[in-house]
């Protein structure tokens, strides 16, 4: 497998072109607010294709180990049934869509422990080491992904 | 409306359909218009022949775009009863809504045919702007005006809330609800839910909302006056809604005229409203920037969800995804920022007591 250049490369490249070559070219508003849409998105893309699945790898044990805390702490049945059906329906797999789906269901358990936690004054600080982790490793990821975005072509 | 090249005789044939005093009806321009980001929007020039006299005008058609390409769902029935309405009223400058194709049978789609406004949008007016004039506080006001008119002023038709609370619960659970149908499990949801649900502010008479309040919205007329369009998400709900949703639009894409001096647009919304400090002020507008928002980056994620099922596609749509992650990292700054404020005032309210 060729893996340099890596997709991220290849994928502004093509922004490139597309900016350099194509744009000048485009004259209808309508096309320009598309291509310009597109380059947005390409460079989405490109963010994603170089973190994601690192990053949803490294969230999936963070969220397991705060998780497991607010299920012992608490005794929350709910934090406790979504945490064993991430671990249970864990694949392992770094295949995109299956770990995928491993994310999305640790994420039903960081959910569930929020919850938790908000519901029961006690539990203010473990709370708030719940909403660390969708701070500094989901906003502010998404952030890093949002890349160049704009809604472009609005008003 | 999307048939580029047999518009032109659609139309015709719609508003001769309409207007049977013209001998003859043409439309001799027809080009879809950039800026309209839920709906599909059309100008078209239009000629009028009677009695040998001749008129000209543009018009402007707001549709439905094609299946499938769909960043939002909104209802085109529900926004021409609110137009009407609205037209009625007289009481919000809106660009007055001349004909409806309620079947799409004549237009192609379901469309709205209106007035063309020429003056451009405030949206376009403020960017090229420095400073700002009198548009932040002639903005409160506007807003101000559009939440004085109560459930009664309004088509049956639009849903009424039992009470406030049953607004705001049901707001609260359209987060949840949004969350729980969709692909992606999104703990941001989950606590922006249960935050709201714990610090409700104190309620407000439930009025008439715009539910897409930004400045991109507010056309601007050679007469300098302001026109209220897009009212596909209007509904009865509390007036403190629009005020949210114009804070997050606008940091997304500013300039935020309420941002730069809150104290005084929320003074002047207030004089326009008669609503009290107590229940209007930067804390309940912190609340509801959260919780508003649901109304669209609702519908928005669930387009997202259709795209990742094969069901939509469209670069506007994929571009919304930007949008939801926006509003993660800014919601989970406001409700940081609030209840950092709720937290002094228990311990300087403690400290009194004690």
């Amino acid at each position: 497998m060729i893996v340099r250049p890596t997709t991220a490369q290849l994928l502004r490249d093509v922004r490139n072109e597309l900016t350099g070559t194509v744009g000048p070219e485009v004259h209808s508003a309508t096309a320009k607010v598309a291509l310009e849409q597109i380059d947005i998105i390409l460079e989405q893309c490109a963010v994603r294709a170089e973190s994601e699945i690192s990053w949803m790898v490294e969230e999936i044990d963070e969220i397991d180990a705060y998780a497991a805390d607010v299920a012992h702490a608490t005794g929350d049945e709910a934090t406790s049934a979504a945490l064993d059906a991430g671990r249970a329906g864990r694949s392992g797999s770094l295949e995109l869509d299956a770990l995928a789906g491993d994310y999305n269901l640790m994420s039903e358990a960081l959910s569930c422990a929020i919850e938790a936690c908000l519901r029961d004054p006690d539990q203010r600080a473990m709370g708030d080491r719940g909403i660390e982790i969708l701070r500094l490793r989901r906003a502010e990821r998404e952030t890093v992904v949002r890349a160049n975005w704009r809604l472009v072509g609005r008003g | 409306m999307h048939d580029l090249d047999a518009m032109p005789a659609r139309l015709a044939a719609f508003l001769q359909h309409h207007r049977d005093d013209v001998e003859l009806i043409e439309v001799t321009e027809y080009e879809p218009m950039a800026g309209g980001y839920s709906r599909s929007m059309a100008r078209a020039r239009v000629r009028y022949t009677s009695d040998g006299v001749t008129l000209e005008e543009s018009i402007v058609l707001r549709g439905d775009p094609p299946t499938g390409h769909s960043m939002i769902e909104t209802d085109r029935d529900h926004e021409w009863a609110v137009l009407r309405a609205l037209t009625e009223l007289g009481k919000i400058p809106i660009p007055s809504a001349r004909y409806y194709d309620g079947s799409g049978e004549h237009l192609g789609t379901k469309a709205i045919v209106m007035d063309h406004v020429t003056g451009g949008s405030l949206q376009a007016l403020i960017e090229k702007m420095s400073e700002y004039g009198d548009h932040p506080l002639r903005l409160a006001r506007l807003w101000g005006e559009i939440h004085t008119i109560t459930p009664e002023q309004l088509p049956t038709e639009m849903v009424r809330p039992d009470s406030w609370n049953a607004r705001i619960d049901e707001l609260i659970a359209t987060w949840r609800h949004y969350e729980g149908s969709s692909v992606n499990s999104d703990p941001t949801w989950r606590y922006i839910a249960a935050w709201l649900e714990a610090n409700k502010p104190l309620p407000l008479p439930l009025r008439l909302t715009h539910g897409d309040t930004q400045a991109p919205n507010v056309m601007i007329d050679h007469d300098d006056n302001y026109l209220v369009v897009d009212w596909e998400f209007a509904a009865i709900g509390d007036p403190r809604e629009d005020l949210g949703w114009y804070n997050i639009y606008s940091t997304a894409a500013g300039p935020n005229l309420y941002a730069l001096d809150p104290e005084a647009f929320l003074a002047v919304y207030r004089d326009a409203t008669g609503f009290g400090e107590a229940e209007v002020n930067q804390l309940t507008v912190g609340y509801f920037t959260v919780l508003s928002s649901i109304k669209i980056l609702g519908t928005i994620s669930s387009q997202l969800d259709k795209f990742a099922l094969g069901e939509n596609s469209g670069t506007m749509t994929s571009l919304q995804i930007g949008s939801i992650s926006f509003g993660h990292d800014n919601f989970i700054n406001a409700i940081a920022g609030m209840q950092a404020a709720f937290d002094a005032m228990a311990g300087a309210a403690e400290g009194t007591t004690s």
